[in-house]
């Protein structure tokens, strides 16, 4: 991937972020490495296969705490359910698979999400 | 009454001559019916013979032949037992005339009456109807029993053409009229159907039996061997054949064609209309008697179907038509002297006519009256399904060949199952038929067979294969690989688009879309369609669900099918060449690693291997470094691009010393892209993406050596030392440097090899004295001619030592170069704006800050400024402390302790 492709790809995960929390400007990428088998996997993570022109994943992990954000910034309450959190995940994640997509073209296929739940320690 | 022995025995011929009758009756009847029922049809026959028989015998004959009440009805000598030859033979000559009329109605109602309520009408027939009339116009021959009424007043029926012949007619009128007729027969919309008989030759042989009976029947009737004989006979045949031709010829013009019932019927009519007056007619006369009697009868079939009465066999035409015209023809050409009652013309006629209509009455009354009732409580006729399957088998079980090839028939179209064969009847018709059949069978089941073969072939061939129409529907026969390419059943009857779509560019599936409409467009060439298939090598992407895509390379062909002027279905091939696909991009890939590592191997070939396993080891964990140092997200921006910068500058230095130039270039790079960064300021998250992806091919690059290390360590891993000796590549790195400072010098490692270091350790000393080893080559050490001048030996020395004490490791460093350059550094410190007096100490820590270098321009080995603060941040690590004694112009000492175990 090329510089300006991943910028790209962070400007929709933050617009997303953004647009779900109403402040275009508030959600921005934090210092950017490289993921490797060291990394860590938080508690809920979603997997979207991509073929086509690219291939490769998009792969979403994060905390409960955030998730329940922005379960309160879409559906209105903090208090959700488990069934609840995890299509959360995935919905976010294929959310911006498929802007992505735009961006991308109709050659970008992404897969149906995965979705799990618990760290590897 | 006593009669010679002629007499009897003309009698007694005459009686078996009338019972051949019942044989002709039996073939006309059950030839001129469907085959279906000829069995039912022959067998009422037989029947009829024998209850007839036996019940005219017991009753018939007493009313008949007894002692006449009032002229009305015999009433004695029933179950009559004959005293005289004479008598027997009379009783059994009459016991055959009865026969003949109960036989006639068998035919007129022949495929729909129930075999038992046609037993229960020939009883009625031959106890009561049959022997009533007769003794009306026969009674009295016997001596002393009085005659009948009809008889009495010169009613004159020579043989019977009423009391035998009309007789039958009105009472298979009275059962016709009760039962209807056949299925089908008549339509609702007015059409009449023919039913033709099964077997005309048969009923052409029964014809000719009844002429020839007939000559018994009329001859006999004299009841004795007399002068009349010969003359009623020779009327009797004149009349049939007259009987023939007259129906023949009249019917000729009227249906166009010579019909057979007419020349059956037309004999039987003749014979029928001669029977009352053969006695007193010339033949002239009974010739055209006859051939009246033959279009009378005729008339009277197309009167019977007009009015819907459906007479089997024309019984009625034939016995109550042409009887009622011959009992008339009595007092039309009789001779009246002949006839002897008396009578005039007149008289006769008027008389005959009584006769003819009391016998309507009678019979037809009687009959219809009884048979009305009994229909009431027990329905004469058989049930629709038994009709139709055929009185035969549901009257006697019997089954016919025709019904053993309906019946096959019948199972085939509700199983479907086409490998019976009907039963082949030899020399029959309808063997030739079902032979026929089976022929037709043969051929079917082969070409279904056939049609097994093509989808066996579909279900084994490799590739997808199937057909489609305009619509782009996939038709019902499609190869089974075709579900396994695209991993679905059920694709019949799915268009063609949508089931490729959800695997495949939008846009692709665009110009499939019109591609398609193009293939069923004749105008387009082919050849040119072939040309822009745009599915020609198409890549579908299939969702695993697993968030996984497997890819599959296919290859689709089309072929038109044409019929007409116009494309009828398209076949399409579809071929699965992923493996091929992937294939060729193992060997491209394989081609591709193959010359990187060719290429990694022409440099690495001169690297003594532990060094290299070592770098491999630093270089990775140096890579990790400066991620983790990226991962943690707080702190200063540009502190931690100094911090990988520092990390950077070990990697150059690491990658210099072994030659790995290219690494080096890389490294360099990535160094100027950080300085440049620095120098702008106000770092950003957005400045790390060009670092991190320079890391990130970086790593690559090194992973792949790794990996080519491995595979050369699995194959090498007896020769390779243990580890690669620290001397030798500081000596390289020296030679190295030497050269490309145009400097000379040497190393002395001392016993550097021999003192045992963990890992991490190793790495610390060995990064430790790169970068010395740098700064000495850059600074310290003079070229050749400076240190010719200051008196020093031309070539410089640089010299290590290694100890080691429980945790503590010691290295010593130093060389004979220039030592520190203070003042260059004071001046260098002041433009940075130090201000006062700048001690000594404090230019001794500034050397090893990011700044501290002094070189006027930067290159490769030097002038980042950042080896010695690379050397503190190692030994910051470990625990460690630097010693720095450096003597102006003579030389520079460093004294490092390391700690084992990080911070």
């Amino acid at each position: 991937m090329k510089e300006n492709e991943i910028k790209v790809f962070i400007k929709v995960i933050t617009d997303y972020f953004g647009s779900v929390t109403g402040g275009e400007s508030l959600a921005s990428m934090g210092v950017p490495f490289i993921k490797d088998a060291k990394s860590k996997v938080f508690s809920y993570t979603a997997i979207i296969g991509i073929s086509g022109s690219r291939k490769g994943g998009i792969f979403f992990t994060t905390e409960r705490p955030l998730l329940e954000d922005i379960a309160f910034h879409i559906l209105g309450e903090k208090d959700v359910d488990e069934p609840t959190i995890m299509d959360l995940v995935g919905e976010m994640t294929n959310v911006i698979a498929g802007n992505l997509r735009e961006t991308f073209g109709s050659s970008f296929f992404i897969s149906v999400p995965i979705i799990m739940k618990g760290k590897i320690e | 009454m006593e009669k010679s022995a002629v007499d009897i025995l003309w009698i007694l011929i005459s009686g078996t001559l009338v019972f051949i009758m019942q044989a002709g009756f039996a073939m006309v009847e059950s030839g001129m019916t469907r085959s279906k029922n000829s069995i039912n049809v022959a067998i009422k026959n037989l029947t009829d013979l024998g209850i007839s028989t036996v019940f005219f015998w017991a009753f018939g004959f007493a009313f008949m032949f007894g002692v006449s009440f009032n002229g009305f009805i015999g009433a004695s000598n029933f179950f009559f037992t004959a005293g005289s030859l004479s008598l027997a033979t009379f009783v059994f000559f009459q016991i055959t005339f009865c026969s003949t009329s109960a036989t006639i109605v068998s035919g007129a109602v022949a495929e729909r009456m129930k075999y038992s309520s046609y037993i229960i009408s020939t009883i009625i027939m031959s106890v009561i109807i049959y022997p009533v009339f007769g003794h009306w116009a026969w009674g009295g021959v016997l001596d002393g029993t009085g005659s009948g009424w009809l008889a009495s007043k010169g009613f004159i029926d020579f043989a019977g053409s009423t009391v035998v012949h009309s007789m039958g007619g009105w009472v298979a009128l009275a059962i016709l009229l009760i039962i209807g007729p056949r299925l089908g027969r008549f339509t609702d919309d007015g059409g009449v159907n023919r039913i033709n008989g099964s077997n005309i030759p048969i009923a052409v042989l029964g014809v000719m039996l009844l002429w020839f009976g007939w000559f018994g029947f009329n001859g006999g009737s004299t009841l004795a061997l007399n002068d009349a004989v010969a003359g009623i006979i020779l009327r009797t045949t004149l009349a049939a054949a007259a009987g023939m031709m007259g129906a023949l010829f009249a019917g000729w013009p009227i249906f166009k064609k010579a019909d057979i019932n007419l020349l059956l019927n037309g004999s039987l009519a003749g014979l029928v209309a001669i029977t009352a007056c053969c006695h007193v007619v010339s033949e002239v006369n009974s010739v055209i008697i006859g051939a009246a009697g033959g279009i009378i009868m005729m008339l009277c079939t197309l009167l019977l179907e007009r009015l819907k009465i459906d007479d089997a066999v024309g019984a009625i035409p034939v016995h109550l038509a042409a009887g009622i015209w011959g009992t008339l023809c009595v007092g039309i050409f009789g001779s009246l002297e002949l006839i002897g009652t008396g009578l005039d013309r007149w008289s006769q006629i008027v008389i005959q006519l009584i006769g003819i209509l009391s016998c309507g009455v009678w019979g037809f009354g009687v009959s219809f009256a009884a048979l009305f009732i009994i229909n009431k409580i027990f329905p004469l006729r058989i049930s629709a399904a038994d009709e139709r399957a055929g009185l035969n088998v549901t009257e006697h079980g019997v089954t016919t060949e025709i019904l053993d090839l309906y019946i096959t028939l019948v199972e085939q179209a509700k199983t479907g199952d086409i490998s019976k064969r009907a039963i082949v009847e030899p020399f029959t018709e309808v063997g030739q038929i079902a032979g026929m059949y089976n022929n037709v069978l043969e051929k079917l089941e082969s070409s279904t067979v056939e049609k097994t073969d093509y989808v066996s072939i579909l279900d084994n061939v490799s590739d997808g294969l199937f057909l489609m129409d305009k619509g782009g529907i996939i038709s019902p026969y499609h190869s089974s690989a075709l579900e396994k390419i695209f991993e679905k059943t059920e694709i019949a009857g799915s268009g063609f688009t949508s089931l490729i779509s959800s695997y495949i560019d939008s846009a692709v599936l665009n110009s499939v879309k019109d591609y398609q409409e193009l293939l069923f467009d004749i105008s387009r060439p082919m050849r040119t369609l072939e040309k822009i298939n745009p599915l020609r090598e198409a890549e579908l992407f299939f969702d695993l669900g697993t968030g996984e895509f497997k890819n599959k390379f296919l290859e689709f062909a089309f072929k038109r099918i044409e019929k007409g002027d116009s494309v009828f279905r398209v076949m399409v091939l579809v071929r699965d060449v992923t493996i091929e696909k992937e294939l060729a991009k193992e060997i491209e890939d394989t081609q591709k690693r193959t010359s990187l590592e060719m290429e990694l191997f022409y440099r690495v070939l001169h690297v003594e291997p532990g060094t290299f396993s070592g770098f491999i080891y630093s270089a990775l964990d140096d890579l990790d470094r400066i991620n983790s140092t990226l991962s943690v997200q707080d702190g200063d921006p540009a502190e931690k691009l100094r911090e990988i910068f520092r990390i950077t500058h070990s990697i150059k230095g690491d990658s210099d010393m072994l030659g790995f130039d290219f690494l080096a270039d890389f490294a360099h790079e990535i160094e100027d892209n950080i300085s440049a960064l620095l120098k702008r300021g106000g770092i950003k998250n957005d400045d790390f993406l060009s670092v991190i992806i320079s890391f990130s091919e970086f790593k690559s690059i090194m992973e792949k050596m790794e990996l080519l290390f491995n595979k050369w360590g699995a194959a090498n891993s007896d020769e390779m030392p243990a580890d690669g000796k620290l001397s030798l590549q500081l000596e390289t790195l020296v030679k190295k440097l030497s050269e490309r400072h145009n400097k000379k010098a040497v190393i002395d490692c001392g016993e550097v090899d021999s003192i045992v270091l963990s890992t991490e350790l190793k790495k610390a000393v060995k990064d430790i004295l790169v970068q010395l080893i740098r700064n000495s080559m850059f600074h310290g050490i003079e070229d050749e001619k400076t240190r010719t001048e200051s008196g020093k030996n031309p070539e410089g020395r640089i010299g290590v030592s290694l100890s080691k004490n429980d945790d503590t490791v010691t290295l010593v460093y130093s060389d004979d170069g220039q030592g520190v350059d203070e003042k260059k550094i004071a001046r260098k410190m002041a433009e940075e704006g130090h201000t006062g007096e700048i001690a000594r100490r404090d230019i001794l820590k500034y050397i090893f800050t990011d700044s501290g270098s002094t070189a006027s321009s930067v290159n490769k080995s030097a002038g980042r400024g950042v080896g010695l603060a690379l050397v503190k941040s190692i030994v910051l690590r470990h625990k460690g402390k630097i010693l720095v004694d450096s003597r102006q112009g003579k030389s520079l000492k460093f004294t490092v302790t390391l700690k084992a175990g990080k911070e």
